[in-house]
């Protein structure tokens, strides 16, 4: 079955390296470095190139399944499973849509209560916050991917870490390799977390104009996200001992207290509130694909659903009272993440070889 | 319903006036802080609040306002009391320690400062040999405001002195991290003058001994490589001669020997000639005023490093460095081991210039 949007919904293939580079850079990198160093120490950078590779192979999975049944993955549930079970799997990735949109604006409000204003409510914010969203989603796909090319001026922020340069340990570079195979492997299962956004592909792949040669810049966007990351992790290790980060919530955002210029002396304040540009994409495209499944699963315009997903998105982003519960709403995702991209994509990937080989059989 | 929805937001421009706000003008923003020991593990915390002159622009003076509390933010809220601006502890550049205070350990007191988002991380510190409160009152810096005189005077002299850097973050680093301990610039407070009187040293987060500043230009040539600062030695006939650095290099080396490490040092410092008191052809007299900095600097390196073995201390950093050569460094090992180091110095000097004159 081949269903195509209309060409003028359609996006060129080298946009998919911007919209997969910003879902999978998401505001989760500010905090990447801590726990893994804890595990692995100077040998982190390894387990970030493992976890990338590894995601490499799950992108070429990603798009075998998809190359073969030619849509997108709300379809490909429903001829795998049936109506109800393939319904009941989209259902289950609306809710997980919700959640990491709920947790990413809470995590944005959070971030702006602790460094800017203690004293501000987390709902007005969220209300700004949510109406900007759906005058983005409002106006379609391709509105979307726009914003994400707009957030890649967040670079000009990660470009100030060079100033950070003065205060570099190259000590903590070395011994290579002091850590067991074992200690390498689960700090890398923790980078799952941040490179999580590629299952997004599933999603907007018949809005793609020639799909199939999208994949080249989907592999280019998820190699430049293993630099982004290995980056970050380099930073954190020239500038911090394991035992500092062991202490620090956000380790980016600390990155930037040692910048400084004539102009602005505190640098920390502009990158804590760029945090948005990491954000309103991923919350973005977030809604606009749970608001188009539901329009496959109820047969209801999208966007009649759209408002009520957002009031959705607002109870639950004003229910996420602080610290504790951003923190438990973070490794519930993590694991839903890690679950969805190391066992359903393979789980379905061999399911599609499987239904292939009996359909010839048959 | 498009163009009602990009109403609302417009309208959520509105709400920037909903937070509370911090009008420059009704904040005091001090540059300063002054920790002194109080009885019951108390502290006594002193700020210099900058006052501004209205109509005489330039001119500024600064009250001082102290107050003995146990946690520093409630000393802060009892401070508001006594002023008709609150307190806005975002611009705290400088941080003083009295020497009694920091014999007991920082760790908790700087808690605050690493726990707070405004507060910065390349804030200057040093540790006062004498009341903090007592140096903050003496008219030290004429018209300028005594937190910008003091981040200043630290600032030049770590910048283009022999004074090492070593600010918040190092401070945490260095104390934080295994196999090497913080210290701190010392001042002291000399007829009504500051003076950098040389360092003080850490083991963890509690002070231990000072150095004075001849073997602190020394600590600093070993630290890093330095690009300024003057370093003097008497000759042989009792004439003096001060030399300018123009580029010094250390170099670490890790050799191992017998089973324990064996740590050897390399510096080499390039050299000006530039104060030949007594000496008029210095070209000629070249090898034995090199010979006479070579000799000088190690035996002070020396003494500085058998001191720290005797200590127990690391200011130097050798545990990071042997950790990051060797695999499974082992913390309680390398402390056992750290007294018997077997620590060289290597010193060359090479003097290129006598300055324009022969």
């Amino acid at each position: 079955m081949k269903s195509m949007e209309h060409p003028r919904f359609t996006i060129s293939p080298f946009l998919v390296f911007v919209l997969i580079l910003t879902m999978q850079f998401g505001p989760e990198y500010i905090a990447m470095s801590n726990k893994p160093i804890q595990l692995a120490g100077t040998d982190t950078w390894i387990s970030v190139i493992l976890c990338g590779i590894s995601f490499h192979i799950v992108i070429w999975m990603m798009y075998r399944i998809l190359n073969r049944n030619e849509t997108d993955l709300i379809h490909i549930h429903q001829q795998f499973f049936g109506k109800w079970a393939g319904g009941g799997l989209n259902f289950i990735f609306i809710v997980y849509f919700l959640l990491t949109a709920s947790y990413q604006i809470r995590l944005f409000i959070e971030i702006i209560q602790v460094w800017l204003f203690p004293d501000l409510e987390t709902w007005p914010l969220a209300l700004a916050l949510l109406l900007l969203v759906y005058y983005i989603v409002a106006g379609g796909f391709r509105v979307i991917v726009g914003i994400c090319m707009f957030s890649l001026l967040r670079n000009l922020t990660l470009i100030t870490l060079i100033f950070t340069a003065d205060y570099f340990h190259f000590n903590n570079l070395s011994p290579i390799m002091d850590h067991s195979l074992n200690d390498i492997i689960r700090a890398s299962k923790e980078f799952t977390f941040p490179y999580l956004g590629v299952e997004t592909l599933f999603f907007c792949y018949t809005f793609i104009k020639t799909p199939k040669k999208s994949q080249k810049w989907a592999h280019l966007a998820n190699f430049v996200m293993i630099l982004y990351c290995l980056m970050g992790i380099f930073i954190s290790l020239l500038l911090f001992k394991s035992e500092q980060l062991s202490n620090e919530i956000w380790a980016q955002l600390t990155k930037y207290k040692f910048v400084h210029f004539p102009f602005i002396d505190r640098f920390e304040f502009i990158g804590a509130v760029s945090q948005i540009l990491w954000v309103i994409p991923i919350i973005c495209f977030c809604l606009w694909a749970s608001s188009r499944m539901f329009k496959f699963l109820f047969n209801v315009k999208q966007l009649t659903v759209l408002p009520i997903l957002l009031i959705l998105v607002f109870t639950a982003v004003c229910l996420i009272p602080g610290r504790s519960l951003v923190e438990a709403v973070q490794i519930m995702l993590s694991k839903i993440g890690f679950y969805i991209i190391y066992a359903y994509i393979p789980f379905l990937f061999i399911l599609d070889i499987v239904r292939l080989k009996v359909r010839r059989t048959v | 319903m498009n163009r009602l929805f990009f109403l609302l937001l417009v309208t959520c421009f509105l709400l920037t006036g909903c937070v509370k706000q911090q009008v420059l003008d009704k904040v005091t923003i001090p540059i300063v802080c002054a920790y002194d020991e109080a009885p019951n593990d108390q502290i006594e915390l002193t700020i210099a609040a900058p006052k501004f002159q209205a109509g005489k622009p330039g001119s500024v003076s600064t009250i001082l306002y102290s107050k003995v509390g146990h946690t520093s933010w409630n000393i802060i809220e009892l401070m508001n009391m006594r002023l008709n601006r609150p307190i806005n502890p975002g611009k705290f550049s400088v941080a003083l320690f009295e020497k009694n205070l920091a014999a007991k350990g920082l760790a908790d007191v700087l808690d605050v400062t690493f726990r707070d988002a405004q507060s910065s991380r390349r804030k200057y510190m040093a540790v006062v040999d004498g009341k903090t409160k007592e140096m903050l009152q003496a008219n030290f810096s004429s018209n300028e405001e005594k937190g910008m005189f003091l981040f200043n005077l630290l600032d030049t002299n770590v910048r283009t002195g022999l004074v090492p850097r070593q600010n918040l973050h190092e401070f945490e680093y260095s104390f934080l991290g295994k196999g090497m301990d913080p210290f701190l610039p010392l001042l002291k407070l000399q007829n009504d003058q500051v003076v950098i009187s040389g360092l003080a040293l850490f083991k963890d987060d509690k002070y231990v001994m000072s150095l004075n500043e001849k073997q602190m230009r020394v600590m600093k040539l070993l630290l890093q490589n330095v690009k300024h600062g003057t370093l003097e030695a008497k000759l042989d006939n009792g004439s003096y001669i001060a030399v300018v650095n123009v580029g010094s290099k250390v170099n670490y080396l890790v050799g191992k020997d017998a089973k324990s490490p064996k740590v050897t040092i390399y510096l080499i410092l390039n050299g000006e000639i530039l104060d030949s008191m007594g000496i008029h052809s210095p070209k000629q007299e070249q090898q034995r005023i090199k010979d006479r900095f070579e000799k000088d600097l190690t035996t002070t390196g020396m003494d500085l490093i058998q001191l720290f073995k005797k200590e127990g201390i690391d200011p130097l950093g050798l545990g990071d460095f042997v950790r990051s050569k060797t695999r499974n460094w082992n913390e309680e090992e390398w402390k056992k081991e750290y007294r018997t180091l077997n620590v060289k110095l290597n010193v060359k000097v090479n003097l290129t210039e006598t300055g324009i004159r022969k």
